[in-house]
This record gives structure tokens, C-alpha cells and sequence, in this order.
């Protein structure tokens, strides 16, 4: 582990920025007023990114944590954890970006409509992995742990994205070039590589951080065993009772 | 069915691109903060351990 990886990892987050700058410079200002949702429509040119970035790094987790299991190895274990985090970020954002969109257009902030109710089950699930790792001491069964929880965990991912098929759902179906408009598809792609290049440059960043955190670990002297309590109970010399 | 355009909202767009802004920017920070003090706890013993007579540059003698 070099400053390589910090570099790259910096590198990768400002090239996302910038990237995101121009996205939601021509999204919030050069692309047209969406038909029936007007100016709100603009919203999706942060909410698809996002939500196509945190279904993606959960695919990158699911990945790690396969590796994890497989070989044993710390670089596993802490990709797993990073690319957790940063999906549970995005999933979070995801939530707060369609409850605002949610409200002038569908009229409420929530509904348990099959999408919204399996995305919440996603944020949720993963949250528990995030808690998970912070309960277990042991770095072989906390990387055990981590990685079936992430498995576990995953198999809502598919259900989120097959969720406006599968059921009636009042979100909208999966857009593709032929749903949207080349005006409006120029800014969301842009936003989604930027959401991409950002999200790898932290997952770098946190899987730099986490490694850093399991080698200092492993690095540190075991204690010795806690010495046993004193017995003070004849030492005293004053009968009880 | 109507066929009309929702009016105004900027409130919320402005609201969507502000926090995910704010959550993104800070959480970068964060982890930015994070990633150059692991670096740090880790060159520090490395580099004592390397060239011993070179960590004590610039002390008193």
C-alpha cells in the first residue's frame, strides 16, 4: 500500500467533480423542460446516476466478497467494506433525492410502492453489514461475517432493479435511448461516468483507510490476558452475617 | 388524462442537488482526511525503521 493509492484515489474524486460540474451545469441548465414533470424532471439527472452507482458498487461488493471468502485475503475484506459504504451512501442519497422528487409529482414524499419499499429493504440491509462489522472483534470472523452478510444483502439488489417489472409499480420503468430524448440523455451520461470515476476514487480512498485500520490491527501486540480478581473475601478478617 | 406540465419546483431541485453536493463533497473530505493520516501512521515507523539516523533530523543533539 503506496500513496499510489492515495493519489489515485484523489485523482479519481476530482476527475468525478469536475465531470458532475459539467453534468449538472447542462442538466440544470442547457437540457429542456421534461414534458409532463417540467423543471422537477431536472432531479433525474442526479437520482438515475445515483441509483445506477449504487447498484453497481453493491455489484463490485458482492464481488469482493466472493474473493474475500475464497482466498482469506485483508484486500478483499477491506474492498468489500469500501464498496459497502460507498453503495449505502449512494443508496441513502438515492432515498432523500427520490422523496423530494416524489413530492410535486406523485404528491406524497413516501410511498410503499414495490420500488421505493425495496430500495429502503437495500439502504437497510446493507446498513446491518456496515453495523455488523463493527460488532465482531475477531478480524477472521468479521471478514466471514462481512462477506456472507454482503452476499446476503445483495440478493435485494436484482430484486430492486427488477421491482417496476416484476410488480405494478407507480416508479417509472427502466429508461433506455429510446425512452429518453438525446438533449436529456447527454447530461445523464455524463453524470453517470462521473458518478462512476467518483465512486471508484473513494472506494480506493475507504479501501486504503480500511487496510491502513486491519494492518495496524494486526500489527499491534495481544495483551495479556486480563489477571484474575482479587479475593478479598477472607481478607478482611470480619465475619458477615 | 391530463396532459398539462408540473409549475415551478425549483425548491426541491435545488434541494436534490444541494444535499447529494453537500453529502458527496463532505464524505470525499472525509475520506480524503482519512486515507493522508493512515498514510502518515504508516511512513512514520517505515521511515524510522529504514534510516534510524535520519528521523532524528533537525533535534537537538
Amino acid at each position: 500500500m503506496t500513496s499510489r493509492s492515495y493519489v489515485a484515489g484523489a485523482a479519481l474524486s476530482a476527475i468525478g467533480f469536475a465531470l458532475l460540474v459539467v453534468a449538472h451545469y447542462l442538466g440544470l441548465f442547457v437540457a429542456p423542460r421534461e414534458a409532463m414533470m417540467g423543471d422537477v424532471g431536472r432531479i433525474l439527472y442526479v437520482h438515475v446516476p445515483t441509483a445506477w452507482g449504487a447498484l453497481l458498487f453493491y455489484l463490485g461488493a458482492f464481488v469482493a466478497a466472493i474473493g474475500s471468502l475464497w482466498s482469506g485475503r485483508r484486500g478483499w475484506d477491506a474492498a468489500t467494506t469500501a464498496m459497502v459504504e460507498v453503495g449505502t451512501v449512494m443508496t441513502f442519497l438515492l432515498l432523500v433525492q427520490g422523496s423530494l422528487w416524489a413530492r410535486p409529482t406523485w404528491g406524497t414524499y413516501w410511498t410503499w410502492d414495490p420500488r421505493l419499499t425495496t430500495s429502503a429493504v437495500l439502504a437497510a440491509a446493507f446498513g446491518v453489514v456496515l453495523l455488523l462489522r463493527r460488532l465482531i472483534d475477531q478480524p477472521a470472523r468479521r471478514a466471514t461475517a462481512t462477506a456472507v452478510a454482503t452476499i446476503v444483502a445483495f440478493v435485494d439488489v436484482p430484486i430492486v432493479y427488477f421491482s417496476v417489472k416484476w410488480w405494478n409499480s407507480l416508479h417509472q420503468p427502466v429508461s433506455s435511448r429510446q425512452t429518453i430524448d438525446s438533449p436529456m440523455m447527454q447530461p445523464l451520461l455524463i453524470a453517470a461516468v462521473a458518478v462512476l470515476l467518483l465512486g471508484i476514487g473513494l472506494s480506493v480512498l475507504r479501501w486504503r483507510v480500511e487496510l491502513a485500520r486491519l494492518l495496524a490491527e494486526e500489527a499491534a501486540p495481544d495483551l495479556p490476558d486480563a489477571p484474575a480478581p482479587l479475593d478479598l473475601s477472607g481478607a478482611s478478617g470480619a465475619p458477615r452475617g | 388524462m391530463g396532459q398539462g406540465m408540473i409549475q415551478g419546483g425549483w425548491g426541491y431541485v435545488i434541494a436534490v442537488y444541494g444535499i447529494s453536493w453537500g453529502v458527496m463533497l463532505g464524505y470525499a473530505v472525509m475520506l480524503l482526511a482519512q486515507a493522508r493520516e493512515s498514510a502518515l501512521a504508516r511512513a512514520l515507523p517505515e521511515a524510522s525503521a529504514a534510516s534510524p539516523a535520519s528521523s532524528h533530523k533537525g533535534r537537538a543533539p
